[in-house]
């Protein structure tokens, strides 16, 4: 049903997403209300340029009590615990945590791999079904960028293919979400990139990756020959707390492929004779397996959050329900 | 490895198609996807981009082609020889008749068709597991079983190249009769028969035996003396000599007659025969001999029946006594048959000490037989050959007279009974009585035996059962020709040549009186005859000692001379014996191995044999290679195998296919 709108609550099977002639990305109202009461998290402190409500490395204003330390000459005696004072005579200075925003910055992956929808025209996505892997992680963005501006985060987002291409500057501020609706928008229209064989090309090129620490969420197929583990681990010396959102689709989880076929690589263009039987799903099932495995294994190792994701299963229950449980999106404090 | 249909090879043409088919295979349905990323590591297998490379790379191109070469293979009807059991028994037949000793097959190397058809079992020996028991059979007058289950090759290789020809009679039926059950009930059993084809016996059924065949000799040309005769014409002789010509060619060549002992002809006549023809050639003025021999020297395959003896019929006479009244048609009979007769009235005489050299036989017609009991007599009587006739008017001791019930009369072949029927005789009375120890009947009439022949002493004794005057036997022509041959047999002790006899065959010899030794000496042979034949061969000897008066003649055509000594080494006598080979073994009328059975003779390369001299050479070296037409029981089909491989290898493309390993 590509034919609900924005006010429909969300509660089709569409996600909640305008379709039609309407913008794609867009979650609608329903869903946005649920996605205000959302946060982005992030592991450990942060450390942002303003205020915001994220607990940060440093002690500073917020309203958590962090630890007591000696009165020194010059402390705020506001700040002084009087309570103390009277029952020891000694002078101790309350200190709190600071509390400051973080920066999340969505890497989406627009390749032609994460375009490509059997039966439909890649270079139309008014015709891609709800299951097309770039409008769903697009979807993924708008929901997950929302969550964060609401949170008095800050959301960025940065779009590549064989080498990172238009950037969405941080913006901040529940006002600045059109703008990022209308960038992943944007995101979705046909490029003459169309990907490489190695994301090292495009990750790793100066300046693709935050200069401060922060969140991103890197929203891709993984379908990469080499330079993953690279890239995972240049994101962890980039300071940054990745979350690593595999998203396929139901033909790659669960081939449906039977019979003698030349098999064409959407990205290449190359072509390869194959007698899809039994035992060649099986092999292609623990390829899958492994490469996924490969990934997961390694963002364990840095501390990241591997998140696989099926754009069969409806993107309310991604969002809501299995971020949630993964702890992906919280509850606002 | 045999294949029974090489021209199924031509299927091999699906081979090539098979592989064109996969150049040309239609592409698959392309289908988009992703990347190939993950399929390329599920299958691990690397884009050909070459129709040769994808071909390179074809696993299930290489079983199918496999499979089809399996299937061309099994159109092929491969087999592998052998099958038959380890220890199944061979028995091999080595026809060494006459016809044995003709030339061997062009080409083959061998001195003649025995040597050759023993060389090609030899051979086909050496290709036989050692394990497998070998039988070994030559055919002669009786087949003689020289190995039984020998399995020690160099054993059987002797015996078989002991094999010497035998120019008698040959019984070769006999010989596959025994052959055929040694083989019998005997898993995987072979009957081998060595053989030039010239062989006048049906094979038996097969039964469980492979029957193989070894042929050898050649369709060629035989020349044979069928007949040399002697006449007197006045003072000179007259000789006649018969020539047939068997072959598909005319022949050419001399005759030529040698008196006794010469070296040069006495004439010599050309010949030029067309096939088949038989001529009477007649040579006169020919000087006085002993025997004659009729040669003839041609282009000739068959060299056994080549030369034929005669001996001038002698008016030699011989002296009988009768013992008795005797009568007038006895003696005329006998008279006539050149006998010089003395009568003697055993009452009036009584034989003295010169008698025994005055008389060559005796008759005992009508005596008075006590009147012949003293010693005088009965010395007499056992020295010299007699001819006893008894008479219902005196019968001899315990006889008794009958009449016999019809007038049937039943003859048994004796030199004395040869042209006898007794046909229209009438006999009235008979006497049965004892004929005495080694006497034999030899005819019969109305059931009652009326003529006994025999030896007693070593020396002939025959016995007239009835008195001629009791029949009407002396009207009859029956009677001069009896008193003759008896005459002859009786007398044939006095002298005179023995004759002509088939080679091996029995032969009745009269000996003289007080023979104690007697020997064969070799007079003269054909000239590629067996070096040892030139020895002198002992005379055979009864049970008790004494030489026997029926002896074997020499195997080896020629001219023989049986020598008898008495007691004192002295030679009593000397007479000369022809020996030819059996004369069935020349008659080439018939192509060789017209007489096969059809079953073996499919096994003969090509069947039936051609009519060129050649063909012989070619059935000789397909039939040593190629089994017979009973063949399923020596080979092995591997269609069975080949179906199971052609199934695995199936099974093998299931799994590729399964695999998705199609690139």
């Amino acid at each position: 049903m590509k034919t609900g709108n924005r006010a429909d609550g969300g509660a089709t099977g569409t996600g909640g997403f305008a379709g039609g002639a309407g913008p794609l990305v867009r979650p609608g109202e329903s869903l946005l209300r649920k996605l205000e009461r959302l946060a982005v998290a992030s592991a450990g402190r942060t450390r942002g340029t303003q205020q915001g409500k994220r607990r940060s490395g440093a002690l500073g204003s917020s309203q958590e009590f962090a630890d007591y330390r000696a009165y020194a000459p010059g402390d705020d005696i506001r700040r002084l615990d009087w309570n103390v004072w009277a029952r020891t005579g000694r002078a101790y200075v309350r200190q709190y945590w600071d509390e400051q925003e973080t920066c999340v910055t969505f890497y989406l992956d627009v390749s032609r791999s994460m375009r490509f929808e059997p039966g439909a025209a890649e270079d139309r996505p008014g015709t891609w079904s709800g299951t097309n892997k770039l409008l769903y992680a697009a979807r993924i963005a708008a929901c997950a960028g929302y969550a964060a501006l609401c949170g008095d985060d800050r959301a960025a987002v940065v779009r590549f293919a064989g080498s990172v291409g238009d950037r969405l500057h941080p913006v901040r501020g529940r006002g600045a979400a059109e703008r990022l609706f209308a960038f992943l928008e944007r995101s979705l229209r046909p490029s003459a990139d169309p990907g490489s064989e190695d994301l090292r090309t495009p990750l790793l090129a100066p300046g693709a990756l935050p200069a401060r620490p922060g969140v991103c969420w890197l929203l891709t197929d993984g379908l990469y020959a080499a330079g993953i583990e690279e890239t995972l681990t240049a994101f962890a010396a980039a300071r940054q707390h990745l979350v690593f959102v595999h998203v396929l689709g139901p033909e790659e989880w669960r081939p449906s492929l039977r019979g003698e076929l030349r098999l064409v690589d959407a990205e290449s263009a190359g072509a390869k004779d194959v007698a899809i039987h039994a035992n060649a799903l099986r092999a292609y099932d623990e390829a899958l397996r492994e490469h996924a495995g490969a990934i997961r294994r390694r963002c364990a190792e840095l501390g990241f959050v591997y998140f696989a994701v099926d754009t069969a299963v409806p993107l309310e229950e991604t969002v809501l329900v299995r971020m949630a449980r993964h702890g992906l999106l919280q509850r606002q404090r | 490895m045999l294949l029974g249909s090489a021209a199924s090879a031509v299927f091999a043409l699906a081979l090539p198609a098979i592989l064109l088919m996969y150049l040309l295979k239609r592409r698959y349905p392309e289908t988009e996807i992703a990347s190939h990323l993950l399929w390329r590591r599920a299958l691990r297998e690397q884009e050909a981009n070459r129709p040769w490379q994808r071909l390179r790379r074809s696993l299930l191109l290489l079983l199918q082609l496999l499979a089809a070469a399996c299937l061309v293979f099994a159109l092929m009807e491969p087999s592998i020889p052998g099958g038959a059991p380890s220890a199944a028994p061979v028995v091999i037949v080595v026809d060494r008749s006459a016809s044995m000793t003709a030339a061997a097959s062009r080409g083959s190397g061998a001195a003649g068709a025995l040597e050759e058809a023993i060389r090609s079992v030899t051979a086909a020996l050496d290709e036989l597991p050692a394990s497998r028991p070998v039988t070994l059979i030559a055919a002669g007058a009786e087949p003689e079983l020289l190995l039984r289950d020998a399995t020690d090759r160099r054993e059987i290789r002797r015996a078989l190249g002991n094999i010497e020809p035998r120019y008698g009679r040959t019984d070769e039926e006999a010989a596959l009769t025994l052959a055929a059950a040694l083989v019998r009930d005997r898993e995987g059993g072979e009957l081998w028969l060595a053989t030039d084809g010239r062989f006048r016996a049906k094979i038996p059924g097969p039964g469980a035996a492979g029957i193989r065949v070894f042929g050898a000799g050649r369709d060629g040309a035989n020349t044979a003396v069928v007949a040399f005769g002697l006449r007197a014409a006045g003072d000179a002789i007259e000789a006649s000599a018969t020539l047939v010509h068997y072959g598909s060619r005319t022949a050419e060549g001399t005759l030529a007659v040698f008196p006794a002992g010469a070296s040069e002809p006495a004439e010599e006549r050309p010949f030029r025969l067309e096939p088949g023809e038989q001529r009477v050639f007649t040579f006169s003025g020919l000087p006085e001999a002993d025997y004659y021999r009729a040669d003839i020297r041609t282009a000739d395959d068959y060299a056994a029946d080549n030369a034929a003896y005669a001996f001038p019929a002698k008016p030699a006479r011989s002296r009988a006594l009768i013992v008795g009244e005797g009568s007038l048609f006895l003696s005329a009979a006998l008279e006539l048959a050149g006998v010089d007769i003395v009568r003697a009235d055993p009452a009036a005489f009584e034989p003295g000490g010169e008698a025994p050299g005055a008389v060559d036989w005796i008759v005992v017609y009508g005596a008075d037989e006590r009147a012949i009991e003293s010693d005088a007599w009965r010395i007499l009587l056992a020295s010299r050959p007699v001819w006893r006739i008894w008479s219902a008017s005196s019968p001899p001791a315990g006889g008794e007279v009958v009449e016999p019930a019809d007038s049937r009369a039943d003859i048994r072949p004796h030199p004395v009974t040869e042209h006898l029927s007794l046909a229209d005789t009438h006999i009235a009375r008979i006497v049965r009585a004892d004929p005495g120890p080694g006497m034999e009947a030899i005819a019969r009439y109305g059931g009652v035996p009326v003529l006994y022949a025999g030896s007693a002493d070593g020396l002939p004794r025959l016995i007239l059962a009835f008195d001629p005057a009791d029949s009407d036997l002396p009207l009859r022509a029956d009677f001069p020709i009896l008193a003759a041959q008896a005459a002859e047999w009786l007398g044939g002790a006095a002298g005179g040549p023995l004759g002509r006899a088939v080679a091996d065959d029995r032969i009745e010899i009269g000996l003289k009186s007080g023979t104690a030794r007697a020997e064969w000496q070799v007079v003269e042979t054909a000239a590629d005859a067996h070096p040892s034949a030139d020895a002198a061969i002992e005379a055979e000897r009864t049970a008790d000692g004494a030489v026997s008066s029926v002896q074997t003649a020499p195997g080896v055509p020629g001219l023989y001379r049986f020598v008898e000594y008495g007691a004192d080494g002295r030679p009593l006598a000397e007479r000369l014996l022809a020996v030819q080979a059996a004369p069935a073994e020349g008659i080439w009328t018939e192509k060789p191995f017209a007489d096969i059975d059809p079953a073996a003779e499919a096994g003969q390369a090509g069947g039936s044999p051609g009519g060129s001299p050649d063909s012989a050479q070619a059935r000789t070296d397909a039939s040593s290679g190629a089994t017979d037409g009973t063949g399923n029981t020596d080979r092995i089909g591997l269609a069975p195998y080949v179906a199971v491989l052609i199934l695995l290898l199936l099974a093998a493309e299931w799994e590729v296919y399964s695999r998705g390993a199609a690139f």
